[in-house]
């Protein structure tokens, strides 16, 4: 463009270079956004699912520990020994350190 | 004309922006805050995370108190599509079990479709009501109680896990524990006894959930998404010794039946320490089902109960007496050939058999009321209530327990002779049998009494642990120990010697007191107790055994004292202690 006999240059090759990259990576960001945005998005049934299995293995961690608790109660052992036949102690033996009366002769 | 047309067309305009600007002033400035939580209760969902109450723990590390997962079915009335009458319908078959208050003793046909009438009547009450927009149908229901609703798939009816408490070995130390119910504003609160006094360690904090969801309700992984953290509740680890609570129980429960006591109690407390090994109180009640038990049975009557301790508190009279060498054990009686008068009142021994010149070992074997009586008087108001007072049987023990009484001595200044005379054999002063099997573990102990405490640490993100703390020295070593020989020779020589076990020495003391009725004692109701500590020149344990109105025989000897050998002989076979 000439005016007044003088040349006037709109827009150097530098700065258009640097125009047409910023126009395409917005154009690239746009897209991957709605790529992602897209994969993401659909995701929710996954996570839903993940959130139902974690919450699946709470309740049978929870429930396992109740059996072994009721397993370990006193009341249950005491029904389980009684069904095997054990009974209580009807008479306790003490064994002291001392010599028993037959083996005093020895020493 | 022109002229005017223009001008009634700028009017209509200016009016028409006017409009406008009101009504955007309305939406988005006066309703705005309403709107905007509208709109966001369209597209965000909001859960409350459920803190999961703390357990409380034996010393085994066994729970005796834990939570169990369970279900909220609830009701949200803007977004039902059916009707009242078809809802609860489909649910009554579901939920029948739950809500139903008939037991589900037999699987006949008819009582099974009474019990689905049952649930049917209470859901339509609930969901026909009108003054309010959410209703809670069942708080309890089971995972195939909530898989059936969700199977159901009816619009504004839910369900959100919960937690309720769950107790493996059923009613065990019931009335230590205290139970959970509900506060004022339907949150979950522990009362009596640990759950009440543990409360705020024991409850944690809900959390929050807060996040986007597509028009189906489905979470949006880019979308806003917030959560505050639940903060489950600390779990509390006592000193109670789960063989130990199990051995007293099942030996109180028997004994209740043989001697045909009312209630009874049994306090086993580890003398050095002050930690308590058992506590059992009978009849207990079942604290899943507590609303289910008659009010008066909530409290635990080791703490919150005041008697008449009966001649168990001579003990304490005597150790004063001998730590203040008001007496010596070689001191003889000189007033104990007959009954004594005091102020008009005739006291007389418990069998009325006197022992003239009886020593002060003598006084305890014979549980000598004349012989105490004399005591009492060698060492005068003053003294005597000093020593009361540093046995602690003024004010509360500081157990960690929650609804301990304050029992309090009336002024000294107050005592007349006679009240100076029935102190001394434990009448007309109410303590707990907490504040005796402290006090007696204190002669156990050389003479220090220890602060009795039955949690030993708190755990969770800054553990605590509670170490024994020692209140205060009451009486010498020396006077311990001459008491600790005392109990030693009224066990071995005393009226209830035919139910001693052979091979163990015993410390300890029967009592027997009336019970105040309207201003006077009765004439045959009793609480009979025995106290005391084994093996005595190394204790294990110091033990309480009280029982209310035995039926069998009204003395201490013939009742509490039984009982206490035989559980005495349990626990030192667990400990493998050897008989001699």
């Amino acid at each position: 463009m000439t005016h007044a006999g003088r040349t006037i240059t709109v827009g150097s090759a530098p700065s258009r270079a640097i125009l047409t990259a910023a126009l395409v990576t917005i154009v690239i960001l746009i897209l991957a956004n709605l790529v992602v945005s897209n994969v993401v998005t659909t995701s929710g049934d996954q996570l839903r699912m993940l959130l139902a299995r974690k919450q699946n293995l709470i309740d049978q961690n929870a429930y396992l520990r109740k059996e072994i608790t009721g397993l370990r109660a006193l009341r249950t052992i005491e029904t389980k020994a009684l069904s095997l036949g054990f009974t209580s102690t009807t008479e306790t033996l003490s064994i002291t350190s001392e010599h028993q009366v037959a083996m005093r002769g020895d020493e | 004309m022109n002229d005017t047309r223009v001008k009634v067309t700028s009017l209509f305009l200016t009016l028409g922006f006017v409009l406008v600007i009101f009504r955007l002033l309305y939406w988005q400035v006066i309703a705005g805050e309403e709107l905007r939580a509208l709109g966001e209760s369209q597209y965000r969902q909001t859960y409350e995370i459920h803190a999961k109450r703390g357990e409380i723990r034996t010393s085994d590390g066994f729970p005796l108190a834990t939570n169990q997962t369970t279900h909220l079915i609830f009701a949200y009335k803007p977004n039902l599509t059916k009707q009242a009458d078809e809802i609860a319908r489909a649910l009554a078959p579901i939920l029948a079990p739950s809500l139903s208050l008939q037991e589900e003793t037999t699987q006949s046909a008819i009582l099974a479709n009474s019990r689905v009438n049952e649930a049917y009547e209470q859901l339509y009450a609930k969901l026909s009501r009108n003054d309010v927009v959410w209703i809670p149908l069942d708080r309890n229901a089971s995972a195939d109680q909530k898989k059936a609703i969700d199977d159901l798939g009816f619009d504004g009816v839910g369900t959100e896990a919960s937690y309720i408490r769950d107790y493996p070995e059923a009613t065990m130390a019931s009335r230590l524990l205290g139970f959970v119910g509900n506060d004022s504003a339907g949150n979950p609160q522990g009362y009596f006894g640990l759950e009440g006094f543990y409360d705020l360690e024991l409850q944690g904090r809900p959390g929050v959930l807060r996040h986007e969801t597509d028009a189906s309700g489905r979470p949006i992984l880019i979308g806003n998404y917030e959560e505050i953290e639940a903060k489950d509740g600390r779990d509390i680890i006592l000193h109670l010794n789960r063989a130990i609570q199990w051995i007293v129980e099942k030996r109180l429960k028997e004994g209740l039946t043989k001697y045909g006591a009312a209630s009874g109690d049994v306090v086993v407390m580890e003398p050095k320490t002050g930690a308590v090994l058992a506590m059992a109180s009978l009849p207990a009640y079942d604290p899943l089902h507590y609303s289910a038990s008659n009010q008066d049975s909530y409290s635990n009557p080791v703490i919150s109960e005041t008697y008449e301790p009966g001649s168990t508190f001579k003990i304490l009279v005597m150790a004063a007496a001998l730590d203040t060498d008001a007496v010596t054990p070689e001191t003889r009686c000189r007033s104990c050939d007959g009954p004594v008068n005091i102020g008009g009142y005739t006291i007389r021994t418990w069998n009325n058999q006197y022992h003239p010149d009886a020593d002060m070992r003598e006084v305890i074997q014979y549980s000598d009321n004349v012989g105490m009586v004399f005591v009492a008087q060698q060492l005068g108001v003053d003294r005597l209530y000093e020593y009361l007072t540093r046995f602690g049987m003024d004010g509360k023990t500081g157990i960690d327990l929650e609804e301990e009484t304050d029992s309090i001595l009336r002024p000294s200044d107050e005592w007349k002779p006679i009240d100076l005379a029935t102190a001394a054999f434990g009448q007309g002063v109410a303590i707990t049998g907490m504040q005796m099997v402290r006090a007696v573990a204190a002669m156990a102990n050389g003479g220090v009494l220890m602060k009795p405490h039955v949690v030993s640490r708190v755990e969770g993100v800054s553990p605590i642990t509670i170490t024994p703390s020692s209140t205060r020295r009451v009486v010498r070593e020396e006077t311990a120990n001459i008491m600790k020989e005392m109990m030693v020779n009224a066990v071995e020589n005393g009226e209830a010697k035919w139910a001693k076990p052979k091979g163990i020495t015993v410390a300890g003391k029967t009592g027997t007191a009336q019970i105040p009725v309207a201003g006077h004692y009765d004439e045959e109701k009793t609480i009979t107790s025995f106290v005391g500590f084994a093996p005595a020149d190394d204790p294990k344990f110091v033990m309480l055994v009280r029982l209310r109105e035995p039926e069998s025989s009204p003395w201490g000897s013939e009742t509490a004292a039984p009982l206490w050998f035989t559980i005495s002989e349990d626990i030192l076979e667990y400990y493998g202690v050897p008989r001699q």
